[in-house]
């Protein structure tokens, strides 16, 4: 229970606007006071305030989406080189492992070898790997699946499904201070500022 | 938001001032003077025992040719492209590539050298003894446009080819008549406002995009792929495309720096635009390597020998290291660059990036058909390649850029560049 004890008392301080006109001026006021932990929730998406939120620039799935791609390419061209017979320590350390090796097919008399026939084979396990991977990071980097978060807990934000805009401003950011961060929302003439309870 | 500042008109959305093209102009006089005046002292310097080669002094000017000729044709088929596609990304620089489109008269003129001069030395099938090459004669029906393997054929119609010189004017007849009907359909619609006309244009880019889908397939069987009349690929018509529209983006991007910073383009091209061009850079760069790849595997697997020669002649010492390097630098570095996102958010960086594709993509002109006339002799790359390259590409860009001030250089009724214009 240790851990506990050293959360904030809450989650953080949420405001609530009539319009993505005042979400946006929020947002970019909060980010100029210097926050950097907050979040924006919308009933429909709005790309400038989904801009002013997410640091597109940091996003590290489109490095695991290289990753996957290049990783996809490795194994399908090594995997049919295997399967062929190709590259001795291979073909020995799945023999030890598995006792299993690969076998030369001799296919209209070309060599075994024939990297110009791998390479659709390959091309399409870059795809499918990038793509497993894309969808995978895009899960694993937003922390989904995710089936309680706090926000939730303020009544009012039913209302971001449907007219209303919210901000909050987390209790993890370095500036956060429950009275200040609390002032400094009220000064944005929202319609409500709540707690957020974890 | 000043209404002096954003509203254009066809009376100022002229290039501001004027006279500023006219040191990029002068460059481009200099490399056409030094470049035109070297090609020309070579014409008389080939020959065996010359300063170049026979061969070598008009794969130099064919390749120079192509390459700036695809250019000025890429150029206009992104213009009839975005005026299909719509959307905000290309329509800036319609009329810049309007103007393009136009210039490719001064090709038709340049490519007279090879006509008069070069037929036998790039084109094998319209020598003399290609009469007695049976899987040549079987394709002198349109090579030639006429057919006589029974009679005497005395030499000079074994070398009498009709064919090629009037495919030569219909492409060229062909892509003029649709840059100035597109041009002046534009400049109807700048002067009306009148949708209908706008509307007319597109149907009219629509006719020919296919058009020059179609004479750039024609052309490029012609004017490369027939420089080995034995080998033939159905994917030289894209692969001809895709050089040309590659060039052409590549080009783009200094040419938008340039106006970016000028009136009155200054207002329209944005940061976004040079990503547009980035994104369009890497697609084609990845169609390039789908390209080439599915040709040589088709090939690769059919294993037939008149088709297999091609990839043989890129296979001997020499050139198999100049293969390895052309796809490693058409393909591979340019697409792991431009993969980056915000590489292509940098109009410098991205700059850089198509300046080497541009460099590229002559080495890969030069891989058609250098192998094809001497493969056997190994890798050849005459220093004298570089002067028809400048020549040409310096006196179309003189002539290009001079086309450029006193016009409309925005289409200012187009709805979505008001759009763009109200936005600031």
């Amino acid at each position: 229970m240790a851990n506990q004890q050293e959360k904030p008392p809450i989650y953080g301080v949420m405001a609530e606007f009539l319009n993505p006109q005042e979400l946006y001026d929020a947002v970019k006021a909060a980010k100029s006071e210097g926050y950097d932990k907050l979040d924006a929730f919308m009933p429909y998406p709005v790309e400038e305030i989904s801009h002013e939120v997410v640091n597109h620039e940091h996003s590290v799935v489109s490095k695991i989406v290289f990753a996957g791609g290049l990783t996809g390419a490795a194994f399908g061209f090594l995997f049919q080189s295997w399967a062929m017979g190709y590259f001795e320590p291979l073909q020995n350390l799945t023999n030890t492992l598995f006792g299993y090796h690969g076998y030369g097919f001799n296919i209209g008399g070309r060599p075994y070898f024939s990297w110009p026939a791998f390479i659709p084979v390959t091309f399409e396990l870059t795809v499918l790997f990038g793509a497993f991977s894309a969808v995978i990071g895009m899960f694993v980097v937003n922390g989904l699946p995710q089936p309680y978060h706090p926000v939730f807990n303020v009544d009012s934000f039913d209302r971001a499904a449907d007219d209303r805009f919210f901000m909050v401003i987390e209790s993890a950011d370095p500036k956060f201070d429950q009275e200040g961060t609390r002032t400094f929302l009220e000064g944005l003439s929202p319609q409500e500022v709540t707690d957020v309870d974890w | 938001m000043s209404d002096e500042q954003t509203s254009l008109t066809i009376d100022n959305a002229q290039l501001q001032p004027a006279d500023d093209l006219a040191k990029p102009r002068q460059m481009a006089l200099i490399a056409a003077v030094i470049g035109l005046l070297a090609t020309a002292a070579g014409w008389f310097m080939k020959g065996p025992d010359g300063l170049v080669g026979e061969t070598e002094y008009f794969i130099a000017y064919l390749i120079g040719w192509i390459y700036w000729l695809g250019i000025a044709l890429g150029l206009f088929m992104i213009c009839m492209m975005t005026n299909l596609s719509g959307g905000r990304w290309g329509i800036q620089m319609h009329k810049v590539q309007q103007t393009a489109g136009r210039s490719v008269w001064v090709f038709a003129l340049l490519g007279l050298p090879i006509l008069v001069g070069g037929m036998q030395v790039l084109f094998p099938w319209t020598r003399p003894e290609a009469m007695n090459d049976l899987l040549i004669l079987e394709k002198t029906g349109y090579l030639k446009l006429w057919m006589d393997f029974e009679g005497p054929n005395p030499e000079w119609m074994a070398t009498f080819v009709p064919g090629f010189y009037i495919r030569y004017v219909i492409y060229f007849a062909l892509w003029l008549f649709f840059a100035h009907k597109i041009t002046s359909l534009s400049k109807k619609f700048d002067e009306t406002g009148d949708l209908m006309v706008r509307d007319k244009m597109q149907k009219w880019s629509a006719g020919g995009f296919l058009t020059f889908v179609m004479v750039a397939t024609f052309a490029g069987i012609d004017w490369l792929m027939s420089t080995d009349p034995h080998w033939f690929s159905s994917l030289y018509g894209p692969q001809m495309l895709v050089w040309q529209g590659l060039t052409a983006l590549c080009f783009s991007v200094p040419l938008m720096i340039f106006l970016s910073n000028r009136k009155p383009l200054d207002q329209l091209i944005r940061k976004t635009h040079f990503h547009d061009y980035g994104k369009l850079m890497l697609a084609l760069t990845m169609v390039w390597g789908y390209f080439t790849v599915s040709q040589f595997l088709i090939i690769w697997s059919g294993n037939l020998p008149e088709e297999v020669i091609w990839y043989a002649y890129r296979n001997t010492e020499g050139w198999k290291q100049y293969t390895v390097a052309v796809v490693f630098f058409s393909f591979f570095v340019p697409f792991l660059i431009l993969l980056q996102q915000r590489l292509k958010f940098k109009p410098k960086i991205l700059m850089n990036v198509a300046l080497f594709i541009l460099v590229v993509r002559w080495f890969d002109y030069y891989w058609q058909v250098a192998p094809n006339l001497f493969g056997d002799r190994g890798l050849t790359l005459h220093p004298f390649n570089i002067f028809p390259f400048v020549g040409i590409g310096g006196l179309w860009i003189w002539y290009f850029l001079g086309q450029l001030p006193g016009r409309v250089l925005v289409p200012v009724e187009e709805p979505v560049i008001k759009e763009a214009l109200a936005d600031g």
